[in-house]
């Protein structure tokens, strides 16, 4: 619902610039499924006019907050450290600011501020306060736990931490994480949503903040299912200033090559980069991450059983992350033989559904998978047109990337 | 051809004792292997009362015949008393899971002590293996040695019958292992598989063949051309697609094949027989994948020949 409603908006804008920049593309229907070849030329243009909008650097500042053992921590450990969500028990409470750093794909830098509770309550005195860090952030993540004994205590903590954000930084993106609905049927879900939005309007309205109530955005999500991938995507897309591009990018990748859906996947943390703004069915996001995953784990089985390599020092020299890699890998949780999936930009990986469906994962580098979702027979007859126009969607990204980079320097 | 195959009575059966204490896990693992349980699932299962019969067709033709045997003492009592007879009699495996978490190992030891000597007097050439179950509460270090340990104690009791042991958890492969183990025991036709597949493995320039059961995902056979370091690789492989399929099935779809290829080597899983599936492995840059599955195709009416044939033989 919410989803809908979201890429429904993205939809419209993208449209409308994309018709300023481009002109509409007027292709009749069977034509399309037939095929085009994306030209070059119209894909730079796009690349170009991000250079016009850079609107900050490219490392997203995210503060996290709730009450103590909400499931701050469990939510940052289990989409960037891959820690199993029923090891999340084990974590300890966090006593003082942590500053996570996360930097896989280009679209994926981040710095997570995951704070203690202490810091939210409006005595506290510590310093950093909690109006420094919200003032450098670009969006507050506040996790809800709906199993909580004291609602009526949180939801006050939830509506003085908006004013005290809003106050400090009234751009800031404001999103109420509503966790651990895991336990909860559909119905009981939406109810719940809706009685703390109900709540949290009435409340800003009551002081006259009217206009802070769009800022916040509300979304269910728990550890143990794959909602909290896809909310936490959400924030990223609306945080990121290169979205909009990457989704007029995969638009024209997906209108010329007669596909239904193309996902742009940060590959390490499973979270959706881009989309195109064609409507996604419910669970696609997650078959689509699934996959990745089932990539990555055949690979890390047997991109290392070559026993002819072994003859050869040098390749295997190559082919395993040193130095740095290493490090990074390491720090993400991962290891070396899951991590060349990353650094092959080769692999790629088809599976056929029963319904006629074909799942396409291509590897476009940066840490960044591109997956398709597209009719059987359609994809069949045209595996050498998907193939040309995923080597120049990725040589574009790789152009958007760099454009990026120049500006940051 | 396939629903005939189904409705015709299978030809042979098998019965499977699942024995253990009460909370050792015996239906969770049955749930998971057989009833494409994701482990986090298990939690809501209750306690089983008394014995839980399921017929599970296995390859198409074995029929397991499951007899998941509730464990508080109560009933383990009567099964060693009352019911005696009913339960222990033609009995080809028995599984027996201990929790190795347990507290009362005395107890545990004892009531297996006596289900063999109950075992051994009905059904005296059952094979009988003995799993310690949830070892992923154990530390990682000192997994080995608490299974070593158990395991001795279990063995020392017993003297007179052979058993196999293995330490499994729901939470990852080695309940694959175990499984695949066990049901491969039963299967008559398989050394004549391990030939075919090896040929066939030969023949298509493959360096790893593995088969699969297609319901389960357990490892039926495979060939291996080339010594590989990672040993649980296929009860691996067993998890991902299973828990991929589970999120097939989320989607109101099913899993029908893979092809997955990087710098190093080519991949594809196939459905292959009725009742299998295939995973083929090369890791030559030049095999092309449309010839790999012209091969799968051509070997197709073989196997259905051998999985089929040998079962009409053994009657």
């Amino acid at each position: 619902m919410d989803r809908d409603t979201h890429s429904l908006k993205a939809t419209v804008s993208s449209y409308t610039k994309y018709a300023k920049d481009l002109g509409p593309y007027s292709v009749p229907e069977e034509e399309k499924v037939k095929g085009n070849v994306i030209t070059e030329s119209s894909l730079s243009a796009l690349s170009q006019s991000s250079k016009a909008s850079p609107s900050s650097t490219n490392k997203c500042n995210i503060a996290l907050g709730g009450l103590a053992r909400s499931g701050k921590t469990s939510i940052h450990s289990v989409i960037f450290h891959k820690i199993s969500p029923h090891e999340t028990l084990f974590l300890e409470s966090t006593g003082r600011i942590v500053k996570h750093v996360v930097s896989h794909s280009p679209f994926c830098q981040l710095e997570l501020w995951d704070l203690p509770p202490e810091l939210l309550q409006s005595d506290s005195e510590s310093s950093p306060s909690l109006e420094d860090i919200v003032s450098i952030c670009s969006a507050l993540i506040f996790v809800l736990d709906t199993t909580t004994e004291t609602p009526d205590e949180t939801l006050q903590l939830l509506h003085q931490t908006i004013v005290r954000c809003y106050n400090v930084n009234p751009q800031i993106h404001m999103e109420v994480f509503i966790h651990k609905t895991d336990v909860l049927s559909d119905e009981q879900k939406l109810s719940f949503q809706r009685e703390i939005q109900e709540h949290v309007d009435g409340e800003l309205r009551d002081i006259g903040l009217d206009r802070v109530v769009s800022q916040v955005s509300y979304r269910l999500t728990s550890i143990f299912d794959h909602s909290i991938y896809e909310a936490f995507s959400q924030v990223l897309e609306k945080l990121h200033p290169q979205t909009c591009l990457l989704e007029r990018l995969l638009d024209t990748f997906v209108g010329y090559s007669g596909i239904e859906n193309a996902f742009l996947f940060d590959a390490v943390s499973k979270l959706v980069v881009a989309t195109d703004s064609s409507p996604v069915h419910g669970n696609d996001f997650e078959l689509c991450s699934d996959m990745i995953e089932v990539a990555i784990d055949i690979s890390g089985i047997y991109s290392f059983g070559n026993p002819r390599n072994h003859t050869k020092e040098d390749s295997i020299q190559d082919s395993h992350p040193v130095g740095e890699e290493s490090f990074i890998l390491d720090h993400w949780n991962i290891s070396s033989s899951c991590g060349y999936f990353f650094q092959d930009s080769s692999c790629w990986c088809t599976i056929r559904l029963g319904n006629g469906i074909v799942l396409h994962m291509k590897s476009v580098g940066h840490y960044l998978c591109l997956v398709l979702m597209a009719r059987g027979e359609i994809l069949d007859s045209n595996w050498g047109l998907v193939g040309y126009n995923i080597r120049v969607f990725s040589e574009c990204l790789s152009k958007v990337i760099k454009s990026t980079r120049c500006c940051d320097a | 051809m396939e629903t005939e195959r189904i409705l015709s009575r299978p030809r042979t059966r098998r019965k499977v004792l699942l024995m253990g204490r009460s909370g050792a896990g015996k239906t969770s693992m049955r749930s998971i292997i057989f009833a494409n349980y994701i482990p986090r699932e298990t939690r809501r299962l209750g306690a089983t009362i008394d014995v839980e019969h399921s017929q599970i067709r296995f390859l198409g033709d074995l029929m397991l015949s499951l007899w998941d045997c509730g464990g508080q003492d109560v009933f383990l009592d009567s099964y060693l008393d009352a019911q005696r007879d009913n339960i222990f009699s033609e009995v080809q495996v028995l599984i027996y899971v201990f929790d190795i978490m347990s507290t009362d190992v005395e107890r545990d030891v004892y009531y297996f002590n006596k289900v063999i000597r109950c075992l051994h007097d009905a059904s005296a050439d059952a094979n009988v293996y003995c799993l310690f179950h949830k070892v992923d509460l154990v530390p990682e270090h000192q997994r080995q040695a608490v299974f070593e340990e158990r395991q001795r104690r279990v063995k020392e009791s017993v003297d007179t019958i052979s058993l196999k042991c293995f330490a499994t958890s729901i939470w990852d492969e080695t309940l694959y292992k175990a499984w695949s183990f066990m049901i491969c025991g039963l299967i008559p036709q398989l050394s004549k598989l391990d030939d075919a597949l090896l040929k066939f493995c030969e023949i298509s320039e493959g360096d790893e063949v593995v088969l699969f059961e297609r319901a389960t995902f357990l490892v039926i056979s495979h060939a291996t051309l080339h010594s590989h370091s990672d040993v649980h690789r296929f009860e691996k492989i067993s998890n991902i697609v299973k828990r991929f399929k589970l999120s097939c099935n989320k989607n109101q779809s099913h899993f029908h094949s893979l092809e997955l290829r990087n710098s190093q080597f080519l991949a594809i899983i196939e459905n292959f027989t009725s009742y299998t599936c295939v995973l083929y492995v090369s890791y030559r840059s030049d095999i092309q994948a449309t010839a790999v599955k012209l091969n799968i195709q051509c070997a197709k009416t073989l196997f259905e020949q051998i999985l089929g044939s040998d079962m009409e033989s053994q009657v």
